[in-house]
């Protein structure tokens, strides 16, 4: 299997070859082929080993051995019945449980990494969440900047017990001292992609900025850092020049249309890592910029996905970068080069 | 009134102008309440969710017929309050699928929060044959509880149980798993992308597509050798009818200088919607529409890509053999 790892790593070296300029290496995603069959997977996780993917258009969840590729189990469907889900926003693992925020249907439904039914906790019908967190005590964090705040706490049942995190203006994000869109832009420059660690640490990705904040397991902000400054540049004047006729990755958030600027947040195993997806077109290009947990940044990457679609979310297993698209078959995956780290 | 005189309503007595005043007051708020209501029909505050129920409730359809939401096992209604051209590629689809179903075991119904005329007129010329139900009154809104700014869509069994109710519409695709599901208590899953009819070696499927200003029905198969065609182009993105300007565009210039191209659009595509654009663009080559869906090309490969609206070329040799197949981005 090593031979294959080492392979699939130097395949995707030479592929990646004079498609970069700003950093040593490369990153050239391939398809897996154990799970190249999926219909449009968009969520996964990975834990112990194991991804688990979540399929768009039909609802089931395949879970999958990271080394040997072998699917191990498969749950779910559309609907609304215990133990199905209708497009679920967002999905984590967190003790043994997979967890999905299957919105549309007002809810949490939690799993057993089996595929169990295990439990569901009411969201607010209003919540409009694209993204959650859990936490150690089975508390789960929403982002709806309506509410005046950044991250909205309950606990498993649906009761809200506290709220954290201060708005941003976009103008601060953005660091142009532009204030004329602030208001027009307060909720949607708030729109936020979560990540947590076992420590109950919540790390935010803005989805319209090229920022990230991590906060404590008390609410507390740890610090807040801007992706390398070559990738901010190009991110905010991506933003700025934005024009939804031309297409490309975007969304309305409930108010303006704006671009995805940050599309994916995921922390390595080891949980001392944390990896930024971000675009850097509105189409194949992207960045990828790495953090340690403490807030150093370590690297970066800008890289054209070459994939049929955009790519759209990643998470870390022990030695690969697994990602998937918006709305194309297969699920893909680069070794994570030695380049990128230390 | 003559000069002098003083003003009837000043003449009256005393009790009789506090009747009119009353009167004209009564008046003035039943004025403005209609308007009120005028202007703001239905709002609602709450949604459906799985396990509440409904009362037994109809609606009169674009034909006049009275359709019950609890008629069959498992009714699938979708209520538009917002229109959008997603909408009514939804009720084709609808329409084709409910075609397929066991008639005993499910009904598709549309309901509309207002006149929607697209959909009417669509009704009228037999391109859509479920029911669509014009709420005018908002009764129905008001049984299910929906909110005025949002579309949504029901799975609601015969005693009026809402199985499912979400704040959305149904893609084509979840309503068919959903029917299956609900109804014949399996779904058939596209379980492998190589298993798809548009694979490279294989030869184009037995697509039935017609001239869309013919009218004319022929086999793709047959088009491609009569033609000595090389190219199929189709269009089968998430969407059709939300780019189909940009589309007709590029179409119209690719054909004027490659007569070895035959451009099928996706059977999820209103063919009035698509004649209406052609026309005004004064096309005049054979433009194709698939007549019926054949999985792989509606959903062919890669082709879906929300960023860009794409098409996919498939070139073929003399025989209709596939050769290759090329995504094509249009912006």
């Amino acid at each position: 299997m090593k031979i294959v790892r080492y392979s699939l790593f130097f395949v995707a070296v030479l592929a990646s070859i004079n498609l970069f300029g700003q950093t040593a290496g490369g990153l050239r995603f391939v398809i897996w082929p154990a799970a190249k069959q999926l219909a449009k997977p968009i969520l996964m996780a990975y834990s112990n080993h194991q991804l688990i993917v979540n399929e768009e258009d039909s609802g089931r969840t395949f879970i999958y051995d990271d080394f040997s590729g072998k699917q191990l189990n498969e749950f779910g469907g559309l609907g609304s019945e215990q133990g199905r889900t209708f497009h679920p926003a967002a999905m984590v693992v967190r003790r043994e449980q997979i967890i999905f925020l299957d919105a549309l249907n007002y809810r949490l439904e939690s799993f057993s990494i089996n595929g169990q039914f295990s439990q569901e906790s009411p969201i607010p019908g209003d919540s409009t969440s694209r993204t959650f967190a859990v936490d150690s005590h089975g508390n789960f964090y929403l982002n709806d900047p309506s509410r005046g705040s950044l991250v909205q706490v309950y606990d498993k049942n649906g009761t809200a017990i506290r709220s954290f995190g201060k708005l941003a203006n976009l103008s601060e994000l953005m660091r142009n001292g532009d204030t004329k869109n602030d208001g027009a832009y307060r909720d949607t420059a708030n729109q936020a992609v979560f990540a947590m660690d076992d420590q109950d640490n919540l790390y935010v990705g803005y989805i319209v900025a090229p920022v990230i904040r991590k906060y404590a397991s008390d609410g507390s902000l740890v610090f807040q850092r801007d992706l390398p400054e070559q990738v901010f540049q190009t991110l905010t004047s991506l933003f700025g020049s934005y024009d939804k006729r031309k297409g490309g990755l975007s969304s309305t958030f409930g108010g303006p249309q704006v671009p995805y600027i940050i599309k994916s947040i995921a922390l390595s195993p080891l949980q001392d890592k944390l990896y930024v997806l971000a675009a850097n077109d509105l189409f194949h290009k992207n960045s990828l910029a790495e953090f340690r947990t403490s807030g150093q940044q370590l690297d970066w990457f800008v890289f054209d996905d070459g994939l049929p679609g955009s790519l759209f979310n990643i998470c870390v297993g022990d030695h690969d970068l697994y990602g998937t698209t918006l709305f194309s078959h297969g699920l893909y995956v680069t070794p994570i080069p030695p380049g990128i780290s230390e | 009134m003559r000069a002098g005189e003083a003003p009837a309503f000043m003449a009256a007595s005393k009790s009789d102008r506090i009747l009119l005043m009353c009167g004209a007051l009564a008046a003035c708020l039943g004025f403005f309440a209609v308007r009120l209501t005028q202007r703001t029909p239905y709002q609602g505050n709450s949604h459906l969710r799985r396990g509440d129920s409904i009362p037994s409730i109809s609606g009169r359809d674009a034909k006049g017929e009275l359709v019950s939401l609890t008629g069959a096992p498992f009714n699938f209604i979708t209520y538009l309050n917002i229109q959008h051209p997603r909408n009514t590629q939804y009720a084709i689809y609808a329409s084709y699928l409910s075609q397929r179903m066991d008639r005993s075991k499910a009904n598709v119904i549309i309901v509309t929060g207002g006149a929607y005329p697209d959909l009417i007129h669509m009704v009228e010329t037999g391109e859509v044959k479920i029911p669509i139900i014009d709420d005018a009154s908002f009764e129905i809104a008001k049984a299910l509880h929906l909110s005025r700014d949002l579309n949504a869509s029901f799975v609601i069994d015969k005693s009026g149980r809402v199985l499912m109710g979400v704040p959305t519409v149904f893609s084509p695709e979840d309503l068919r798993e959903l029917y299956q599901s609900y109804s014949l208590g399996h779904v058939d899953y596209f379980e492998n992308a190589n298993a798809m009819p548009a694979t490279l070696g294989a030869q184009l499927p037995e697509l039935a597509v017609r001239d869309l200003f013919t009218g004319k029905l022929t086999s793709l198969h047959d088009l491609v050798v009569s033609k000595r065609a090389k190219r199929v182009w189709f269009f089968v993105a998430e969407c059709p009818v939300c780019s189909i300007d940009s589309f007709l565009g590029e179409l119209k210039t690719r054909l004027a200088t490659d007569h070895e191209l035959i451009p099928v659009f996706s059977s999820r595509l209103p063919a009035p919607t698509l004649r209406s654009e052609a026309e005004h663009l004064h096309m005049s080559d054979n433009v194709y529409v698939a007549t019926s869906e054949i999985s792989g090309f509606e959903d062919l490969l890669f082709s879906r890509d929300l960023s860009n609206s794409p098409s996919v070329i498939v070139e073929v040799d003399g025989n209709g053999k596939i050769i290759q197949i090329t995504s094509v981005r249009l912006f």
